[in-house]
């Protein structure tokens, strides 16, 4: 059948409308149930920000979708988590806050959201949140260039660890990762030719190793037993892909050709949670 | 039962918004694949995995931006495979538009997921860039940032004959 009509009269489809429809809730709902049979592993919660509201993912769900800003956060042993708010108009930005998992004592981390503050990570002790700000980026509203801090869980004794001293090429470092052991941090930084580059450094900045030659690696988070870091390789010409590598910087390998932009994270028994295409 | 509500619920929100978005997820497939059949797949695929989330991406700002991303997806992911389309000898009208949309196929792959994102809903689903800024929840200064830094990767000009003259 071809449907038409005034507004679709350049559609033609094989199928009704109705076959179509019936065909894809059939799909969507085979989908589904597969999605809660290839689960992830229930002790691992995700959490999205979403506007102005929070949304909790359920054990038995994938994060489904996530904006370009990561907003997601692993929890630490605290039941506390932290999480990314996007701001439009006047105060137009974001907004690292953080709150108890079971929705009480919302924080406001963050006190300008014109710094850009985001993609928080909370140490496994739950004492520190690693974070990306454009805080002390000069061209801050012109060009979006970011440097990696880190601050108490409560938001004070706010520290610099990486210094972008260019910031009119690239992006500076962003999407900071802590080691299981709090020792140190894996970071993505993008150089002049917007290639980017996963790299470990310790909180205070110093003994920088560069794991990744890129083209386009984000996203590094640290496995819990600190064997492995997974991060996203997104060359140019060439589909996202999941790659994982030695914190040493050895044995790099592609574990999953092709997955949408989105965070990744480790479950505690050694599974990478990712965002399917 | 508090689950069978929800997705009861959601599939009422779906029925009614599944043609629009079909056409829009067809009409981008078919401006990279060049094949209505094919387009049509897509465009299920896409309308599919909607469904499956649907509790999830319904109450979304960027609900449309998340279908015509996997629509583009999909559809990158299939010129893959439809090699004997795509490599055919440009010598004739039907290899001109096949050189056109292999240009653009390209010029999409080249680009970072979110540029990638802009482009689709500014130029092949047409939207105007405030809409667009809607659609994904940014500002339009961002969009114009995107939409400017994606025209200067791109390794091809986005002229109206490459864009099917939907912008």
């Amino acid at each position: 059948m071809t449907a038409r009509d005034g507004r679709d009269d350049d559609v033609v489809l094989r199928r009704s409308w109705d076959e179509l429809h019936r065909d894809v809730v059939a799909r969507g709902r085979t989908l589904r149930r597969r999605r809660r049979v290839l689960t992830v592993a229930p002790a691992v919660a995700l959490v999205l920000a979403a506007g102005a509201g929070i949304l909790a993912l359920d054990g038995d769900d994938q994060l489904v979708e996530t904006r370009a800003d990561p907003v997601a956060t692993t929890i630490p042993a605290t039941p506390r988590i932290a999480f990314v708010r996007t701001f439009e108009g006047g105060a137009e930005g974001s907004a690292i806050f953080a709150i108890d998992l079971d929705g009480t004592d919302l924080a406001q981390l963050s006190v300008d959201p014109s710094w850009n503050d985001g993609s928080p990570s909370f140490s496994t002790d739950g004492e520190w949140i690693a974070f990306q700000s454009e805080r002390d980026n000069p061209l801050r509203g012109v060009k979006r260039v970011t440097d990696i801090y880190v601050m108490r869980a409560d938001g004070t004794d706010v520290r610099r660890v990486t210094t972008t001293t260019d910031a009119g090429k690239g992006n500076g470092v962003r999407h900071p990762a802590w080691s299981p052991d709090g020792s140190r941090l894996v970071v993505a930084r993008e150089d002049a030719s917007d290639n980017s580059q996963i790299l470990t450094l310790a909180p205070d900045g110093t003994d920088e190793r560069v794991l990744t030659a890129g083209p386009g690696d984000v996203g590094p988070v640290w496995s819990a037993d600190g064997e492995w870091i997974a991060f996203r390789r997104r060359p140019t010409g060439e589909p996202e892909a999941l790659w994982v590598v030695r914190p040493d910087g050895t044995d790099a390998r592609r574990v999953v050709a092709e997955i949408h932009d989105g965070p990744l994270a480790w479950t505690p028994d050694g599974r990478i949670t990712f965002v399917d295409t | 039962m508090a689950r069978r509500k929800q997705h009861g619920d959601a599939d009422d929100t779906f029925d009614e918004a599944f043609r629009e978005l079909f056409v829009q997820a067809y009409r981008v497939a078919r401006r990279i694949l060049g094949d209505s059949s094919a387009a049509e797949d897509i465009a299920a695929e896409a309308l599919s995995r909607a469904y499956a989330h649907w509790t999830r991406i319904s109450a979304l700002p960027y609900r449309d931006a998340w279908v015509l991303r996997v629509a583009t997806n999909l559809a990158l992911n299939a010129t893959r495979r439809r090699t004997a389309v795509f490599d055919a000898p440009a010598s004739g009208p039907t290899d001109d538009q096949t050189a056109t949309r292999l240009a653009l196929v390209a010029a999409l792959r080249a680009l970072p997921a979110r540029q990638r994102e802009v482009i689709v809903l500014r130029h092949l689903a047409g939207l105007s860039e405030p809409e667009v800024a809607e659609r994904l929840g940014l500002s339009l200064g961002t969009v114009k940032t995107h939409l400017r830094r994606a025209k200067e990767k791109l390794r091809v000009e986005l002229t109206p004959e490459l864009l099917g003259g939907g912008s």
